[in-house]
């Protein structure tokens, strides 16, 4: 069954945490008993002595981290983004204080699936973290860019990561584009490059629809940029400033609340590079708690579907035209 | 007034006495400094402090003597307080070591002196800490990657009674043994009175002893100001191998300034009032004789031919607290 399994995000995350592990002996990874959607079994298997199973204990288990990462190990932590980064929050900001270095999976970030319900589904993760100086935050969209991420959290970042994991299988459009991925931290991906319209968003379900809507768009003669903004809280100003100067509406949609996610800390660099003037902004998000249901159901719902996308990009756009 | 000198702390070390006198000595020269400290801050975690004094001493300077040189040694045996705002204390000690300089522990809580809770940036201290509960989920980890890497010693956490009312106590305690964790040694500091109010009025801790036990801990209890009573449990927890292990600690909050004592406090007001904050002149002053009067009664006890207070001075408080303008 995990063969079929292979462009899953998860499944894949693991495979490469297994081949980094080998090559860097110092990796631990801590688990609130939620491995199977990661299948990090396997990883307990080869790895049993590296493998620390904590139980449903959150916060014991980041603190944990903590520790082990002041003897000088990398630990990789993980458990569903909501709880972990919510329950424990305070032990990860005390962790962030020491200036070590921890991996943090968030496990089942975004809306979606949204059939567990707003316990749940994670929306809040991104702005929880956000607020941590020594923070690198990323939102992998498919089984190739999470090898890329994780690579280069574990071997080139020196400061705390958080790797935003979508479960679930790979989503239509998005499978399409296969190994046309390649991060770059701090610089988003150009999916298809257009003109005026720059759409900046992340994770393989809200990037479908866009891509969705984007063929919508092209009847009405609007052809959108649309970046993979795989990194989600820091930005190479220099490519950020070259991308806006090239269109005149910038949209980001974030699978996050619409607050203090990835919407906002761009929003905050335009304006800090003082790139925002004669240039017209949104920030579409999601606005109240997540609603449970199908995955159509609730893209719609929140009006993330490539549908609703589309009134709402046109009407922006014919708005200011 | 504060002792001046490190070095004479050395020669404390040094003298012919049983090592548990000694301890009472460097005990109450470290109160002196942990007194000024918080008088020339203005403010400190006075009673706390000196709950903790005298295991932090016995801990510090006899069970583990962890010199400057040592402290990066990956062997080493590494002791930090997860209530972590005994830190005045701490520091006392940690001069009294040699591990900080005079100049440090002169600005307690200045933006370029010492923080008002542990932080790694200032030497000896082991871990960030001030937020009750993840003290022992952090020695823990210290504990597994020890063992994992082949490194040697111990590790020593120290925490407070009220401290056990928070959650991830008893999510540490439960994985502590599951994971067999047992190089791990966990002080609790009872002192009764949390904050300004008794433990027991607040969140009743019940029995701590079979409670911790039932989470597959061996569990010790002595008097927290005996150091012969301390030495003797640490070598029992020697002979203990497949056990985290567990030592509460009876203490008295404000230990040592007779004013402060929480037992004293405790029969004429209905708050303890010495959680934090800092004594008036007229207060450190009497504190001070009182600790100085204790010493040289004790060096007449026991007909020792030693001033202790050849290197206090008196005029260094009087300096760096004009300096600093404080008042």
């Amino acid at each position: 069954m995990q063969s079929e399994k292979k462009n899953w995000i998860t499944n894949s995350l693991t495979e490469s945490l297994i081949k980094f592990s080998k090559k860097n002996k110092n990796i631990v990874v801590l688990d609130a008993d939620l491995s199977d959607d990661l299948n990090l079994k396997k990883f307990a298997k080869i790895f049993p002595n590296r493998f620390i199973q904590n139980g449903i204990a959150e916060q014991d288990m980041v603190s944990m981290a903590g520790g082990i990462a002041l003897q000088g190990m990398l630990p990789v932590v993980n458990s569903f983004a909501s709880f972990l980064t919510a329950r424990a929050n305070e032990q990860i900001y005390n962790n962030a204080t020491e200036n070590t270095k921890i991996i943090y999976l968030n496990l089942y970030a975004g809306l979606l699936p949204a059939g567990a319900g707003k316990s749940h589904q994670s929306l809040r993760d991104i702005s929880l973290l956000n607020s941590i100086p020594n923070f690198r935050i990323f939102h992998p969209l498919n089984y190739i860019e999470v090898d890329q991420v994780l690579k280069h959290c574990i071997f080139n970042e020196k400061k705390n990561c958080a790797i935003r994991l979508s479960i679930g299988p790979p989503t239509k459009e998005i499978l399409k584009l296969k190994n046309r991925i390649n991060f770059k931290p701090g610089i988003g991906q150009e999916i298809t490059k257009g003109k005026k319209v720059v759409i900046f968003s992340y994770g393989q379900y809200v990037l479908n629809e866009i891509l969705k809507t984007v063929e919508i768009l092209k009847i009405k003669n609007i052809f959108p940029t649309v970046v993979n903004m795989s990194t989600i809280n820091f930005f190479s100003t220099k490519w950020l400033k070259k991308i806006v100067n090239k269109h005149d509406y910038i949209f980001t949609i974030d699978d996050h609340s619409i607050s203090g996610g990835l919407g906002d800390n761009i929003l905050n660099e335009l304006n800090k590079q003082k790139i925002i003037k004669n240039k017209n902004f949104s920030k579409i998000g999601i606005e109240t708690f997540p609603e449970c249901g199908t995955v159509e159901e609730v893209l719609k719902y929140h009006k993330l579907d490539s549908k609703s996308l589309y009134k709402t990009l046109i009407s922006k756009i014919k708005n200011n035209r | 007034m504060i002792v001046s000198s490190y070095k004479y702390f050395e020669k404390i070390r040094k003298l012919k006495i049983n090592d548990y006198l000694k301890a009472e000595f460097i005990s109450d020269l470290c109160r002196i400094n942990t007194l000024t400290m918080i008088k020339i801050a203005g403010s400190g975690h006075i009673g706390t402090s000196m709950s903790a004094m005298d295991l932090f001493v016995w801990i510090k300077h006899f069970k583990y003597h962890n010199k400057l040189k040592n402290l990066k040694s990956k062997n080493r045996n590494i002791f930090f307080s997860s209530k972590g705002h005994d830190v005045p204390a701490l520091y006392s000690v940690l001069y009294s070591l040699g591990v900080l300089k005079l100049n440090d522990i002169l600005k307690l809580r200045k933006i370029d002196g010492l923080d008002g809770h542990p932080d790694l940036s200032i030497k000896g201290i082991e871990a960030n800490t001030g937020s009750l509960g993840m003290g022992i989920s952090k020695a823990k980890g210290m504990c597994w990657a020890k063992n994992k890497l082949g490194h040697k010693g111990s590790v020593v956490v120290l925490t407070g009674d009220g401290e056990f009312q928070e959650g991830q106590i008893f999510e540490s305690l439960q994985t502590t043994s599951h994971q067999n964790i047992n190089n791990l040694i966990v002080i609790i500091d009872h002192n009764k009175i949390q904050s300004s109010q008794y433990v027991k009025s607040i969140i009743d801790l019940r029995d701590l002893k079979r409670k911790v036990e039932a989470f597959g801990w061996h569990v010790e209890r002595c008097d927290g100001h005996s150091f012969s009573k301390i030495d003797q449990v640490f070598k029992k927890f020697e002979k203990v191998k497949n056990k985290p292990k567990l030592l509460i600690a009876d203490t008295i909050k404000g230990k040592g300034l007779n004013k402060i004592e929480h037992t004293k406090v405790m029969k004429k007001n209905k708050f303890y009032n010495w959680h934090s904050g800092a004594p008036s002149d007229k207060e450190y002053n009497e504190m001070i004789k009182e600790i100085i009067s204790r010493i040289k009664k004790k060096i007449s006890k026991n007909r020792l031919n030693f001033d202790p207070f050849e290197k206090i001075e008196k005029n260094k408080l009087i300096k760096s607290y004009k300096s600093l303008d404080i008042h």
